[in-house]
């Protein structure tokens, strides 16, 4: 075939096929394209094949954002700061979107203000965005609530990008407001219930907003309280889909922005018009997000936006307490985040919360809650612990609404009986009035769901008790070495050891000096005896033992000891610099409070106990356990600092080939391997201390950080002076930079505390 | 601001056609740069964002001075394809490392691991790609800017000069007919 035959037949065939894709609706496709090909049937045979092709759902070319399977983000074109839009002088960016760049500006004439211009991204039908959003002025100009900001004007600039004017709320986007003061459950209910109420202002008006996200929900400040401001009323309509409006062509759709708070009858961009049902959807997911902290289909985000919007309009979306289940290991964040541990968090939402999501987010949107007013009630309804709406009129819901409202007077084993007997009693009720069948099976089908609902309970709550268990005995094991290596040291040394114990436990002993029998007496240490200053024979000076606790108040104006800090997990600190036990504690990387206190006079006689410690903890959880290491390396630095310098490259040699044993723990090695090296360079021994630094500096190099707690370390070693060009050597530059800025930081905030 | 890619551009404007190929290696250049340097950054799994890199460069060549769509369009022109480049010579070498072979050195360290699978999926719409341009230029830029810069539909027609319907007519078409070229191979 020559080439301008070939041009030829393509030219024919993209014309018959671009015609079949306009077609109106109910036109015979197989008559239409027998009329344009004749009885050419190879050109048949190439339209018919692309149009195939054309309807396939796996081109490559779908996922627009250069094969990486990301959405696309359109990148918004800044227009420098200082320039003048009408009579708007353009001050500072703060913030751009999917539509575009918002900058806050001055405005001179005729009243002088700052406000908010956000200036649409290139690309957009200037004239049409504006008729549009003029069309719907005197609506817009009639809103005048206190969570709507005003939109006061549009035009264009010029270089033809249409922007629109608005007052100016500087604040956070709601989710990352409540995430920050961490609001709990209820706080950010409340919030979200004055979004509801300006989104039903605006319904009454009439205007719908079609764009509801977090980032058009601002939360600020007015004195002192949190208000809730929805931003863009009347611009989303005027930009958004300006395509679908005039175009046949809806299956090229383009989407402004994420989808990810879109209705499905907006997902879908079937044309249908949009109304007051899609704000209540996307209002839905709002709340979801503020809940869960996800939205309903967040996972479905990484197979492109085609996939996602098809998620939208036909996956259903998990139960906002079910997707707490499915969380991994985001959920104790998003749980802390909302002052609540995982399971009370997964309890607030089961229930009233699931439905009324459910109700908010229906595919159907005649399904849904009409307007913003209804939801609006119906999250009013839930926070004063009333019957909500979404639930409807079911009689079992209601009665157990009744009984909650009533707990005090009503044990939970009567409300589950209740319930039963209630049941009971209107399925017989309902037996007598012969219904039918089907409405018979929907209720034992309520039935079993709501036991194996139960069933979860239960599971859940033995789970937490195995591991509140587990959490105890280890606690115990290691009140138990923590006790007889302290015994041990009495014995041995005849010297008084105290042991604060692990607090559940609630005993405390102490192993005192000489006895007229022989054998050591243990005092057990009530509260009485400590406030009393205990039994004549032990003396327990300058401890300030774990705060907090009534028991252990400090006794001032004596000489402190050496105190040996230990958590439940068997984190060990030595503190005897007479500082809150707790701070240091803290201090020193761990977590909580320490819950044993092992108080021993002297120095090496704390090495010493800490060394039979070790050997406890040996005895009772294997010789690699993490206690074992943690407490190896905390020896190594008591060795450090009373310049045994070979005892610590002892101690941190054995730790650092329990880790090697136990395989990688990136940070754990680089810091043995670094406290090693500094042992090795004290003692002259510079060939062993660099490759041993070597080590090290690979191991931050893998964790690509210097964490916190080795800054310290590293700059000990950089300020032993010979080998700080070996070490500067060593350490990437990006590493090293970030170790500067870190050592700024402490100094700092050393000085910022002084 | 008067730098070299300005003065490209003004040339262009001129009327010089032979200037857009001085265009391209530097754009290719500081993408790949910018490439690079972001993927340093970034923690590993990240990926980069095509659009976003592509205005980052526009940014710092041109600078934010400059409102001017029909310097945009060039600048674009020439970010299309150097972006398709980089992200072939991706494809290619992950390739030829499953073939066993070395890698190829051209290929951006730290860019997203895609799938063999993706590899030969994207080399095979790249000569499909070289087909179509062979037939129909417009088309065939079309595509690039859409799939390689990731623009949408609207500022991919700004950029060539041809009206939104058009633009999506020839989408359409040139989505289809690269889908069947590449079934056909």
């Amino acid at each position: 075939m020559k080439a301008n035959e070939m041009d030829h037949t393509t030219n024919q065939e993209e014309q018959i096929f671009l015609a079949v894709l306009e077609l109106a609706p109910g036109t015979d496709r197989e008559e239409f394209l027998k009329s344009k090909c004749g009885d050419n049937h190879e050109l048949l045979k190439r339209v018919e094949e692309l149009l195939s092709f054309h309807q396939r759902g796996d081109n490559l070319l779908d996922d627009t954002s250069g094969g990486f399977g990301m959405p696309t983000v359109l990148a918004a074109d800044t227009i420098a700061v200082g320039t003048q839009i009408g009579p708007y002088k353009l001050l500072q960016e703060i913030g751009t979107g999917g539509m575009g760049v918002v900058y806050m500006a001055e405005q001179f004439h005729p009243v002088r203000r700052k406000v908010a211009v956000k200036i649409i991204k290139w690309g957009m039908d200037t004239r049409n965005v504006i008729a549009r959003f003029e069309a719907e002025r005197q609506a817009l100009a009639m809103m005048d609530h206190p969570n709507i900001t005003k939109v006061f004007d549009a035009g264009s600039t010029s270089s033809g990008r249409p922007y629109f004017v608005m007052e100016l709320v500087t604040g956070l986007a709601i989710t990352d407001y409540c995430d920050r003061e961490k609001l709990s459950l209820r706080d950010r209910i409340e919030l979200f219930y004055q979004v509801c109420v300006g989104v039903k202002h605006a319904h009454q008006k009439g205007i719908i907003h079609r764009d509801l996200k977090p980032s058009n929900v601002m939360v600020t400040h007015y004195d002192g309280v949190a208000v809730p401001k929805i931003i863009d009323f009347g611009i989303a309509k005027a930009v958004d889909h300006s395509l679908t409006d005039k175009t046949l062509f809806t299956s090229y759709g383009n989407m402004i922005g994420t989808p990810e708070y879109m209705s499905p009858e907006q997902a879908e961009m079937s044309g249908q018009d949009i109304d007051t049902r899609a704000d209540v959807y996307s209002l839905g997911v709002l709340m979801y997000e503020l809940l869960t902290g996800t939205t309903p289909f967040y996972h479905w985000k990484k197979k492109g936006i085609h996939k996602f919007c098809d998620a939208i309009c036909h996956e259903e979306a998990e139960l906002a307490s079910t997707r707490i289940n499915n969380l991994a290991d985001t959920v104790e964040e998003i749980s802390r985040n909302r002052g609540t541990d995982v399971r009370s968090l997964k309890r607030s939402l089961r229930g009233d919360m699931d439905w009324i999501l459910s109700k908010s987010m229906s595919k159907k949107r005649n399904e849904r809650y009409e307007t913003a007013a209804d939801l609006a009630r119906d999250v009013k309804r839930y926070l004063d612990g009333q019957v909500i709406e979404a639930a409807g009129p079911n009689l079992r819901y209601r009665a157990r609404k009744f009984f909650r409202k009533h707990r005090t007077s009503i044990s939970l084993a009567s409300v589950i009986f209740g319930t039963l007997v209630i049941a009971t009693i209107v399925s017989t009720v309902f037996g007598l009035k012969a219904i039918s069948a089907r409405r018979l099976a929907d209720s034992r089908l309520h039935e079993v769901d709501q036991l194996r609902k139960q069933a979860e309970n239960e599971r859940d709550r033995a789970l937490a008790a195995e591991q509140k268990l587990q959490r105890l005995e280890r606690g115990s094991r290691i009140e138990a070495a923590a006790a007889r290596a302290a015994e041990k040291f009495h014995r041995e040394n005849n010297d008084v050891v105290i042991h604060y114990a692990n607090r559940e436990s609630n005993r405390n002993f102490a192993w005192a000096g000489d006895s007229p029998s022989g054998e050591p007496p243990v005092i057990e240490l009530t509260q009485e005896k400590i406030a009393h200053g205990l039994a004549p024979e032990v003396r327990i000076v300058g401890v300030q033992p774990p705060k907090n606790d009534e028991r252990f108040r400090p006794k001032v104006g004596q000489p402190h000891e050496f105190s040996v800090l230990i958590g439940d997990s068997g984190d060990v600190t030595v503190s005897n610099d007479g500082s809150q036990p707790a701070n240091t504690f803290q201090r020193h990387g761990h977590r909580g409070d320490p819950r044993h206190l092992v108080i021993i006079q002297d120095k090496d006689g704390t090495k010493q106990y800490l060394k039979s410690y070790v050997n406890e903890l040996r005895e009772s959880f294997g010789p690699d356990d993490d206690t074992v290491v943690k407490t190896l390396i905390e020896i190594g630095n008591m060795e450090l600092n009373d310049k045994d310098w070979s005892e610590a490259e002892n101690s941190f040699r054995e730790s650092r080939d329990i880790l090697q044993l136990r395989g990688k723990n990136d940070e754990q090695m680089a810091r043995v391997e670094l406290l090693m090296s500094k042992a090795q360079l004290l003692q002259d021994k510079h060939a062993l201390a660099r490759e041993t630094l070597k080590k090290g500096v690979n191991h931050l190099v893998r964790l690509r950080q210097v964490p916190r707690e080795l800054v310290d370390v590293v700059k000990e070693i950089s300020e032993l002076d010979v080998h700080q060009h070996e070490l500067q050597e060593l350490l990437p530059a990006t590493l090293r930079s970030e170790l500067e800025e870190k050592l700024q930081k402490n100094i700092e905030i050393e000085i910022h505390q002084k | 601001m008067d730098n070299d890619v300005t003065r490209i551009l003004k040339a262009i404007k001129a009327g010089r056609g032979e200037a857009t190929d001085e265009l391209l290696p530097i754009v290719y250049h500081e993408l790949r740069d910018l490439a690079t340097k972001k993927l340093r950054n970034e923690a590993a799994g990240n990926t980069l964002q095509p659009t976003a890199l592509v205005h980052e460069a526009y940014l710092r060549l041109i600078g934010s001075e400059s409102d001017d769509w029909e310097n945009r369009a060039h600048f674009f022109g020439a970010a299309a394809e150097a972006m398709r480049r980089i992200l072939i010579d991706h494809a290619r070498s992950k390739k030829s490392q499953k073939r066993g072979g070395e890698s190829q050195p051209v290929s951006l360290e730290g860019l997203p691991e895609i799938s063999l699978e993706k590899a030969e999926e994207l080399i095979a719409l790249d000569e499909a790609l070289n087909e179509l341009a062979a037939v129909d230029s417009t088309k065939a830029d079309l595509v690039k800017l859409r799939f390689f810069v990731g623009l949408n539909m609207e500022e991919s027609a700004l950029a060539l000069g041809i009206s939104l319907r058009t633009a999506e007519r020839n989408w359409a078409y040139a989505k289809a007919w690269l889908h069947r070229q590449v079934c056909r191979d």
